[in-house]
């Protein structure tokens, strides 16, 4: 199972960096507008991170209860003494960026998705699927990141002259996330063995997630995602 | 309050994954949403979706029937904002008949039932909202939940299987299969095995079969424990139907050959099916459907609340209404939301849960926040008229 969820992770971030948006965002030929829409997205979807680890967290494997603790501990910016919080530096990029002004309506915008999947009825029948659910599609972000995110802090900074500085959450991530999405991976095949799932039950529910390519619909939009499998012709 | 405003937007939502059966494989929505405003400023929202295979209307059509013989009747008329119950039947006057002009009706339009649907559930959600009551209360109640059902999509046998398998693990008990040729046999008897004996199954042949085709096809599929054949036959061949519907091994259900209330009287009359297939959009809106379901009850007609596929939250409200005001439906189909569509245009989806259980939408109205932006960012070109 853990050598099919990372081939299926590898997919996805090939459909990624493959993307229009991507490559434009890359080569420098994406507007100025699209590096700020691109770096708007992505400081709402990870505004929630926090509370997802914490979900994951309360539901974890024993073997994995460690790991997830770390996680949630370095989101917070409280492992160590001198820590920041990855929301923190996410504010940090935005404001690299000059888009401060936007901070407040992009909490609002984060906070009412948040909502939205709160109140979402549930399909699954236990906290058992929602949680491999949820675990995997955390994990893979954590898998994209360690790939891509040193390619998006050059690109932020060539052609949309971003410091280094504020590009620490990206640099951050491609340096911890490699060992991040080993053990994320360690951790989907735990809560699998923990909570007795089947390799074809775990796979219905993995494929049930992974419908759309939710890097591109969270990082580009739902158009783009939809474009990206040929949706919207 | 008097109607000042109406916008009425065609909107192409990208689906998920596409959407086939055998006439039709879909990528994305083709829907129409009207957004009515009076002149205290009260909004009401309103949906439908038409289909040429269906009621003969294309969006464009739609659109044009809208602005140049709905809107003319509506524009400046007063509705009651006392939440009574004789609002549907007053909006119901307001609009009028839907029947096409000759030259419409040469062009394949059998009615004006999407446009009409679209205009009335507007105007109704309007009403009820500046009454503070919803749509469920003036029917009655809504006090009788139906469980939702899983449509699969037509495709080769192991991937019905799979589609099947994965829509059991939300609890769902009761589905309907797209089939067309004599090869999606096979998918009935994969969906059968992968579901287990408990599961109810439904079959919907889009209207591709002949009289010959459709029985040598029913009668090898009755092995597979089927409660009901949707639409074997098409329109063109309905002359067929009481001898289908005597002979099929497996109970017949008409859709797209019940588009009118004279298509119901004849179905009735002539024992041309066992069951029928209402739905919101075809039926012309909500006060039509209900008059679609009091001809089937009194005449011993089983019939379920159908949905189309790539409606928004809109459509699916009116349809959860209609069909929770009842215990006679016998099977619901709709509220997919983002499991077929990449985007809503609400705030809180509509969806089902699991087990294909909903909730009653309890706000004024429908029930529902439609989001503007969300329409707007959808929509291929909104008319705008005052």
């Amino acid at each position: 199972m853990r050598a099919w969820v990372e081939e299926l992770y590898g997919q996805h971030v090939n459909e990624l960096v493959e993307s229009v948006e991507f490559r434009a965002l890359s080569d420098g030929s994406a507007s100025r507008d699209e590096y700020d829409e691109f770096i708007a997205r992505v400081f709402e979807t990870h505004q929630n991170s926090p509370h997802f680890l914490g979900f994951l967290f309360s539901i974890a494997s024993p073997d994995s209860v460690e790991h997830l603790q770390h996680n949630l501990l370095e989101e917070l910016g409280i492992e160590e003494e001198d820590g920041e919080s990855h929301p923190a530096l996410m504010e940090k990029l935005v404001e690299g960026a000059g888009l401060q002004g936007r901070v407040e309506s992009l909490r609002a915008r984060a906070r009412a998705r948040l909502d939205e999947q709160v109140q979402q009825p549930i399909l699954y029948g236990s906290l058992r699927e929602i949680g491999l659910s949820a675990l995997v599609e955390i994990v893979s972000f954590e898998f994209m990141l360690s790939r891509v995110s040193t390619r998006v802090a050059q690109f932020l900074g060539t052609h949309r002259g971003i410091s280094e500085g504020n590009l620490v959450w990206f640099t951050h991530h491609s340096e911890v996330d490699i060992e991040h999405a080993e053990e994320g991976l360690d951790a989907i095949a735990d809560f699998i063995t923990y909570y007795g799932f089947e390799d074809e039950e775990a796979k219905d529910i993995i494929h049930s997630t992974f419908r759309e390519n939710v890097f591109i619909k969270r990082y580009f939009g739902v158009a783009a995602a939809a474009r990206s499998r040929g949706m919207n012709s | 309050m008097r109607v000042v405003r109406a916008d009425i937007s065609p909107l192409n939502v990208p689906f998920v994954e596409g959407f086939a059966h055998a006439t039709k494989e879909r990528r994305f929505s083709d829907t129409i949403v009207v957004r009515v405003e009076t002149d205290d400023g009260t909004v009401g929202w309103g949906e439908g979706i038409p289909r040429p295979y269906v009621s003969g209307e294309t969006v464009a059509g739609t659109v044009g029937h809208l602005e140049e013989v709905l809107w003319p009747r509506v524009k400046g008329q007063e509705i009651r904002e006392d939440g009574s119950h004789v609002v549907l039947q007053e909006v119901d006057q307001l609009l009028g008949g839907s029947t096409p002009t000759d030259e419409e009706r040469e062009s394949g339009v059998i009615a004006h039932h999407s446009a009409r649907a679209a205009m009335e559930i507007a105007l109704v959600d309007c009403a009820l909202q500046k009454g503070g009551v919803s749509l469920a209360s003036i029917l009655g109640g809504a006090g009788h939940p139906s469980v939702y059902s899983g449509v699969l999509t037509q495709a080769d046998p192991e991937k019905t299987r799979g589609i099947a398998r994965r829509f059991a693990r939300f609890g769902l008990q009761e589905f309907k299969i797209k089939v067309s040729g004599p090869e999606t046999l096979e998918c009935i008897a994969a969906a059968r095995e992968e579901l287990g004996p408990d599961a109810s199954l439904r079959l919907d042949a889009n209207g591709v079969w002949s009289l010959e085709e459709a029985l040598e096809f029913l009668t090898a599929a009755d092995e597979y424990d089927i409660l009901s054949c949707e639409e074997p036959l098409g329109r063109e061949r309905m002359g067929d139907l009481p001898e289908l519907t005597e002979r099929s091994p497996i109970p017949i259900m008409l859709d797209e050959s019940l588009v009118s209330l004279q298509d119901a009287l004849w179905a009735i009359s002539s024992r041309a099916c066992d069951h029928f297939n209402i739905r919101v959009s075809k039926c012309g809106g909500i006060g039509r459907t209900l008059a679609f379901m009091r001809i089937a009850s009194s005449s011993g007609m089983g019939f379920q609340i159908g949905s189309h596929v790539g409606e928004t939250s809109i459509l699916s409200a009116a349809a959860r209404h209609v069909a929770f005001s009842t215990p006679e439906v016998r099977h619901l189909e709709g509220s997919y939301g983002t499991l077929l569509m990449a985007d809503d245009v609400v705030s809180s989806s509509v969806r089902f849960g699991n087990g294909g259980r909903a909730p009653l939408l309890k706000g004024p109205g429908l029930g529902i926040q439609v989001e503007p932006d969300r329409v707007e960012q959808w929509s291929t070109g909104t008319v705008k008229l005052s």
